[in-house]
């Protein structure tokens, strides 16, 4: 269809990574292991990020979940005792492998339209500049890092501290579940 | 600065990732996600599963907004990655008292709400 240039020869390397990643966090028995696979998973995702331009976003993925979700994760893997899991199980039943094969195959037929919507695909242009707010100054801002400041405390200051708000409530609520309680009837 | 434009632009290959690949891609990762969630039974895989998916989501939201060239896709994944956060503490601080009570992170041993 085209040459393949090097973003689209990243683009198959980093989807490799992130598909083999993926499935590695599903199949694999020991959850350590999983959680090794989901942060190659996340560091590929990451890179992904950079390929498509935006490049802060890639260091807070790299940041957040590699440095901080992952962490949580292996301790609580190791915190508790883990077991392998074996596959053989009662859960695994005919209703939720239908339900799998038809949310598949619904991905599958909205991918068919997408494709149609998008044919001969509009290509991501990762070099070409975003046209947002540029800020009342009218200043003329390169750079990913400037144009999103500017658009989430202008546009969104609003929902920021909500969240802000919101990750409050999930670590007090995290502290009071993961506490020990001690007027337990039994 | 203006120079390293005229460097960036002068590159002698137009470097563009069809969109369509990017969307093929993520719904294979949320498919993979999915079925993490319904066929496992470890909930600490299953919540990694849903750590998946909403991870290819974000890329998909970076995708579309690098096509339209509008930054509030971006903003999205900022938000998702702080729900995620908060939904990670909650769940594992859910999965300790799970571990608690029941001694098990076992989905399929912990049925109490059936019988």
């Amino acid at each position: 269809m085209e040459e393949l240039n090097m973003r689209m020869i990243l683009f198959y390397v980093f989807s490799f990574i992130m598909v083999a990643s993926a499935l590695g966090v599903v199949l694999h028995r020991n959850p350590v292991k999983s959680a090794m696979f989901l942060v190659s998973f996340f560091v590929g995702l990451a890179a992904m990020y950079a390929l498509l331009g935006a490049e802060f976003l890639a260091v807070v993925q790299i940041l957040v979940y590699v440095g901080a979700i992952m962490v949580l994760f292996l301790f609580v893997i190791m915190l508790i005792s883990v077991r392998e899991e074996n596959f053989e199980s009662p859960g695994s039943n005919l209703g939720r492998t239908a339900a799998t094969v038809l949310l598949i195959g619904a991905f599958a037929v909205q991918f068919l339209v997408m494709a149609r919507v998008f044919t001969a695909g509009p290509g991501i242009n990762a070099s070409r500049p975003y046209h947002g707010s540029l800020g009342q100054t009218g200043k003329i801002i390169e750079g990913n890092v400037e144009l999103l400041s500017f658009k989430l405390f202008q546009g969104y200051l609003l929902p920021f501290e909500l969240i802000s708000i919101v990750l409050l409530v999930a670590a007090i609520g995290a502290v009071v579940l993961a506490k020990k309680n001690r007027r337990k009837l039994q | 600065m203006n120079n390293l434009q005229n460097i960036h632009h002068s590159m002698p290959i137009v470097s563009q990732v069809p969109i369509l690949y990017v969307i093929g891609l993520v719904l294979i990762l949320f498919s993979i996600g999915l079925i993490g969630v319904l066929s496992r039974r470890n909930v600490i895989v299953i919540f990694m599963s849903v750590e998946m998916m909403l991870n290819s989501v974000n890329l998909l939201f970076i995708a579309f907004a690098r096509l339209y060239g509008d930054l509030g896709g971006e903003v999205m994944v900022f938000f998702v990655m702080a729900v995620a956060a908060a939904e990670a503490a909650i769940g594992l601080a859910l999965v300790i008292a799970l571990h608690r009570n029941y001694k098990t992170v076992d989905m399929a041993e912990v049925a109490e709400l059936k019988q």
